[in-house]
């Protein structure tokens, strides 16, 4: 117990030591956060349209537009809205009709485009049109003969930001933990300094126990500065219990953790374990639900990809998160996640060498 | 009764490329190792000289053949064999962001002991390194803190694999002094070199071992006596490493 009390203690203080990594760990997540959010806000913005020619020919179109909610508009000269079309800052222009239109007369109006940008060509396009067919209701004093009114079915307001924190969090007790003990064994490994240790009494699962306590305690901390601040700068809100939220950030990290454990016992050189490490990553980070719903994938891959240990931590702490969901709501993520801890820490005893085993 | 009693010790590896067969490292050694005497055990690379190290420290498994150190089987009760014996490995590093002090104390903890870093590293002639990290250290002052590290359960046996290899003449004799002071203070020191000065200067017996097998053991001077008994050239005056030694002192320059 005083071993392994000690090793966790001198662990913590190496850790807290290298600076360098302390800064990138905090600085990775909160990059990663910040670009995923900037882009993720960008997107909420409507589209921008410039209008050219003689604003003042159609005062009443140009006035229904520049006031439409559905998408912003600038006025500008030809050269510069073309300028700007082509650097993306608008995504269309319009010209102007060189007259105000007559009640029931047909109106052309042109509209320039950049064919390379084709999603948000439509979009705007869509949005141009809606903004128009409102002002065709004003002109003739109609009413639209459909109108549709959407309500969220869990009665708030569910943004992509808050469906992406939750699976930026297990993506990165993925990436911590993996990186924590699997490529520091090998290090260890690499260096001697696991044979050095175990030509004391210390027995493996001291060690083992130590490390993963330590690196807990790291993974936590970092979690925790990452949490801060979608909590400050994305508001995002926990539906359910923080505490099992936590918990099943625990639990993740042991997981990752046997599992890093296991890499680090099969690669016996850095590069092999950066290798194997990105080839179970890697695939995760697509197929685990963690940037993108998995309802785009064809069925049986999203029943495979339901079982990676991603797919089980990131659905967890969504559900939580999203739909404030219970201890009973989320049996089989439990079943999951201890299945995966159990097959982790099997393989990382099972490959557990202090060398790798050499010829000498 | 001796320390450590080897019988019929056998080792194999995987022979290199397919096949299925096997090296036969070491090769049913037998021999002990008496109470308080410094033991060399000499080969070419390859020799098994390390393989054999390895298995008395309770390292390695062995194929077959039985080890006993201080009586306790090394494959049935390795856990008190570790306890009983200290260990310099051939290349080892440190825990980076520790001081040479905390890496004493925490090795100490592994043992259950509460140690005093700084006698050890007196003993090594380290103590104004107490707050420096291994990586800062010369070769020789890293092979002292290696033998530090390997006195902080207060062992019966030190075991030491090459431990003058790479350094230069000044710091080989302050740690052959170093061994010498150990030695005195009633611990029984077990070596490995390539250097026959060495073995000659230090060691009461000298195994020598090639293919895996020991094809001699006894003392440095019945061995001179049986298998070299001509005199060579006589040497009217010293060896080149005096010369060296008479030219640069014998201070450490580390």
């Amino acid at each position: 117990m005083q071993t392994i009390l000690r090793l966790f203690i001198t662990q913590l203080q190496m850790y807290y030591r290298d600076r360098q990594s302390v800064f990138l760990s905090l600085f990775f997540p909160l990059i990663l956060m910040f670009a995923l959010g900037y882009m993720v806000n960008s997107g909420i913005n409507p589209p921008a349209i410039a209008l050219v020619g003689d604003t003042t020919a159609a005062p009443r179109l140009a006035e229904a537009l520049q006031t439409s909610d559905l998408i912003s508009v600038e006025t500008d000269d030809n050269d510069t809205a073309r300028e700007k079309l082509r650097g993306g800052g608008v995504t269309l222009i319009l010209e102007m009709p060189d007259h105000e239109p007559a009640p029931n007369a047909p109106v052309a109006l042109k509209a320039l485009v950049n064919a390379g940008n084709a999603s948000g060509t439509a979009q705007t396009l869509a949005l141009l049109q809606a903004a128009l067919h409102n002002l065709e209701y004003q002109i003739r004093g109609d009413a639209p003969l459909f109108s549709i009114t959407t309500e969220d079915v869990f009665e708030r307001h569910l943004r992509y930001v808050d469906f992406l924190i939750p699976g930026i969090l297990a993506f990165m007790v993925m990436q911590l933990a993996v990186a924590g003990s699997g490529f520091n064994i090998v290090e260890y490994k690499r260096k001697g300094i696991l044979k050095r240790l175990f030509v004391t009494p210390l027995k493996p699962l001291d060690f083992v126990i130590a490390l993963i306590a330590s690196r807990l305690v790291t993974i936590l901390v970092q979690l925790s500065v990452m949490l801060a601040v979608a909590f400050v700068a994305f508001h995002i809100v926990i539906e359910g219990s923080f505490l099992l939220l936590v918990a099943f950030v625990i639990a993740g990290s042991i997981m990752f953790l046997g599992i890093g454990f296991s890499l680090g016992g099969l690669a016996s050189t850095q590069n092999a374990v950066i290798m194997i490490g990105n080839l179970i990553l890697f695939p995760q980070t697509f197929l685990a639900g963690v940037f993108f719903p998995l309802d785009a994938l064809p069925s049986w891959l999203q029943v495979a990809a339901g079982l990676l240990p991603l797919a089980f931590v990131s659905h967890a702490i969504r559900a939580i998160a999203n739909e404030g969901a219970g201890v009973a709501d989320l049996g089989w993520d439990m079943a999951g996640i201890a299945a995966w801890t159990i097959i982790g820490l099997f393989l990382a005893v099972r490959f557990f060498r202090w060398s790798d085993a050499g010829n000498s | 009764m001796p320390i450590v009693e080897i019988t019929n010790l056998v080792k194999t590896y995987p022979a290199p490329g397919k096949g299925g067969g096997r090296n036969r490292v070491v090769d049913g050694i037998s021999f002990s190792i008496e109470r308080g005497e410094i033991f060399g055990i000499l080969g070419p690379n390859g020799a098994g000289k390390t393989t054999t190290l390895e298995i008395i420290e309770a390292l390695r498994d062995m194929d077959s053949g039985t080890v006993l150190l201080d009586g306790f089987s090394v494959t049935k009760d390795p856990i008190a064999v570790k306890q009983r014996i200290g260990v310099q490995l051939q290349e080892s590093e440190y825990f980076d962001f520790l001081t040479l002090s905390e890496l004493l104390g925490l090795f100490g903890t592994l043992y259950n002991r509460r140690i005093e870093p700084l006698d050890i590293l007196e003993l090594v002639q380290l103590t104004p390194k107490k707050d420096a990290r291994p990586k800062q250290l010369s070769g020789g002052q890293r092979q002292r803190f290696s033998i530090a590290l390997a006195l902080v359960n207060d062992p019966d046996i030190l075991f030491l694999d090459e431990p003058t290899t790479g350094l230069d003449p000044q710091a080989r004799h302050n740690l052959w002094e170093l061994v010498r002071t150990i030695h005195a203070r009633g611990k029984t020191i077990v070596l490995t070199t390539h250097y026959m000065e060495e073995a000659e200067e230090l060691c009461d017996r000298v195994a020598i071992m090639d293919a895996g097998r020991i094809i001699a053991l006894d003392s440095p001077r019945k061995l001179i006596a049986e298998h070299a008994p001509q005199a060579r050239a006589q040497r009217t005056s010293g060896t080149l490493e005096d010369v060296f030694l008479a030219l640069t002192g014998r201070d450490l320059r580390d």
